[in-house]
């Protein structure tokens, strides 16, 4: 079965097909965590069911327990990749992008199982090489035993969330380390760029301006903010609606300039917005606002209410990996339709 | 075949030019040469030094290959200077015993440092040129061997094979990160409990219609329109891949200089 990879700043999310009518998501933070082995009874670690790993007196606790590790120990979080991608200079820890990416993926039912991967657009305001990240994020599902296939994250965007438009509008993915945009026309893309800020630049802005930690930011700003109330000033929740509303600026001018570069097709483009830093709520009305105040060159007929609305699994979170599931089942299924064509016939020449 | 003849001929000229300066000089220390000294002396040495000179420049002209679009201004310039400093030279040895005065000394000089002038500035344009023309290839050169996404991915796997077996590498400043087996142990649960996964409802009707978007069945009663799709986005995909070269070339130089 075919299967759908999103290597985040923040989170792995793999997607595949569930029994029935399902998808079932395996999901990961992208973050590790240095202690010392005498800190841990080691079978505490193994009853907690925790993922780590050791070496002599070192211990690297893996994923999502690295967070809460790092609460109680107060001891700062290291994450493999920053504004989206590996860095080349972080190397050291590929080991530990391997070991989770391994574990949310899985072995492949049979070898050659195919998988698309998201992976940045150049960005536009950052000089980073996404093509470097974009191999060894490759190369290492390869090692698996899958067939890799890479996708623009803002096309699994279009993908996941504008189907009902044949494939036509704008995907945008505000995660944490970066934000992507695609503009597709009929599931071919037009314009897909990367911005280097995400949900991780609001928290840094907002932490260097009011003082406090960021992983406390972080914690306020996903569990008790919302940009409908009305903060006081200097408020850390004030800072964030700030900052996220510099943020969906910085974001539509630099789709508005891109927009001009190539002038599009005078169709309509709705807007379809996921990743984890869309999940604020009113995120999408203060979008919305902007975008009709930002008189974009293309005729956008509506910023698509995210399926977050509904039900659970429309969290805007898993539509990068929904996106990128896909489009492997779709290459699944065209692979699939020769062969069966092309059985017959030798049947019939032996 | 030419352009080699022309090579040898050349350094044959330039050879004899040095030979005769030095002779001249050698001639010049022998028989103690001074201003007073006998006319033939003088005119012997300057006139063997100066023939010489000329013969060095003009060595070097014919050494040096001119090619279009100046080489003919270019050979022309190089043997009208050859000429003017050997007839310089030649009115020198004939004047300077009888007629050694103004102004016969200024055209003499005159039409020899002229011709000097003309043969050093013709090599020396000469040099210029062919300085301008390898660099300019070599800029070609560079853009048609860029890399590409092949070595991108032999680099990758090289950084990988290396971040994993190689661990005296990394062991010399962060002790944790080798991943051998041996000594990287993997916790009970990253071995044995299976993955958390959250199974959601739906019925993902979109790769059916992406899969008729894709292959262009899904009607669009407008031409032009697909048309200009068509052509953004291949230009998008150049755009792209221009900007992925560029990448490239700054990474295999980065690479370049960490592995030295
Ligand atoms: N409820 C929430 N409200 C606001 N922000 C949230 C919420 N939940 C998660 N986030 C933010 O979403 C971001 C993570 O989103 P996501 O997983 O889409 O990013 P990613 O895909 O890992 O990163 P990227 O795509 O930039 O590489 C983090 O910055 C996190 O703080
Ligand atoms: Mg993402």
């Amino acid at each position: 079965m075919a299967k759908g990879l999103d290597v985040g700043t923040m989170n792995i999310i793999c997607a595949e097909k569930g029994k029935g009518d399902s998808i079932t998501f395996a999901q990961q933070r992208n973050a590790f965590l240095k202690m010392e082995a005498g800190d841990l009874a080691q079978n505490m670690l193994d009853s907690a069911k925790i993922l780590y790993t050791q070496k002599d007196e070192t211990i690297n606790v893996l994923g999502e327990d690295a967070f809460k590790f790092s609460n109680v120990f107060n001891k700062p979080i290291r994450r493999p990749m920053k504004q989206g991608i590996i860095s080349p200079d972080e190397k050291e820890s590929i080991p530990m992008i391997k070991l989770i990416i391994e574990r949310v993926l899985g072995k492949p039912e049979k070898e050659g199982e195919i998988v698309y991967i998201s992976v940045p657009a150049s960005p536009v305001d950052s000089k980073v090489n996404v093509l470097y990240h974009s191999k060894t994020v490759e190369a290492l599902a390869k090692r698996v035993g899958y067939q890799t296939n890479l996708i623009d994250e803002g096309l699994a965007v279009v993908f996941s969330e504008l189907g009902d438009f044949n494939f036509t509008g704008i995907g945008i993915s505000v995660g944490a380390g970066m934000t992507n945009i695609t503009v597709a026309y009929l599931a071919t893309p037009i314009v897909s760029f990367s911005i280097a800020r995400g949900g991780d630049w609001i928290d840094e802005q907002v932490s260097s301006a009011t003082g406090v930690p960021n992983e406390r930011v972080t914690a306020i700003k996903e569990t008790d903010f919302s940009f409908n109330s009305d903060y006081e000033i200097g408020s850390i929740q004030g800072a964030l609606a700030l900052y996220y509303d510099a943020l969906i600026t910085y974001i539509i001018a630099n789709l508005k300039k891109k927009l001009l570069e190539v002038a599009p097709p005078d169709v309509e483009f709705p807007i379809a917005v996921a990743g984890g830093s869309s999940r604020a709520r009113g995120f999408l009305d203060v979008f919305e606002k902007r975008i009709s105040e930002a008189n974009l060159p293309i005729n956008v007929s509506k910023v698509k209410r995210n399926r977050s609305t509904t039900a659970d699994s429309k969290d805007p979170i898993y539509s990068i990996a929904r996106g990128c599931l896909i489009a492997a089942l779709t290459r699944e299924d065209a692979e699939a339709v020769p062969a069966a064509e092309e059985k017959p016939q030798k049947a019939v020449t032996a | 075949m030419e352009s080699k003849f022309r090579y040898y001929f050349g350094s044959m000229v330039f050879l004899s030019g040095l030979i005769l300066s030095i002779g001249a000089i050698a001639f010049a220390i022998m028989v103690h040469l001074r201003r007073t000294s006998d006319p033939s002396e003088i005119i012997t040495t300057y006139g063997f030094l100066g023939v010489g000179l000329s013969f060095t420049l003009f060595g070097i002209n014919l050494m040096m290959s001119q090619r279009r679009p100046y080489g003919l201004y270019s050979s022309g310039v190089m043997i009208t200077g050859f000429l003017f400093s050997i007839i310089g030279v030649g009115s020198f040895a004939m004047t300077y015993t009888s007629n050694w005065v103004y102004p016969t000394v200024s055209y003499v000089s005159f039409a020899y440092a002229s011709g000097i002038c003309l043969l050093s500035g013709n090599a020396f344009g000469n040099a210029v040129l062919k300085l301008i023309e390898e660099r300019s290839v070599q800029l070609h050169e560079n853009a048609a061997c860029h890399y590409t996404t092949e070595d991108i991915e032999k680099e990758v796997e090289e950084t990988l094979n290396k971040s994993f077996s190689d661990g005296s590498r990394f062991s010399a400043f962060n002790l944790d990160i080798k991943e051998d087996e041996t000594v990287f142990v993997h916790g009970k649960t990253l071995k044995e409990s299976p993955q958390d996964r959250i199974e959601i409802k739906d019925s993902i009707r979109e790769v059916e219609s992406l899969q008729s978007a894709i292959n262009g069945k899904v009607k669009v009663n407008d031409y032009a329109i697909d048309l200009t799709t068509k052509m953004l986005s291949a230009t998008m995909k150049q755009q792209t891949e221009e900007q992925n070269k560029k990448m490239s070339n700054k990474l295999k130089m980065k690479l370049n200089s960490m592995r030295r």
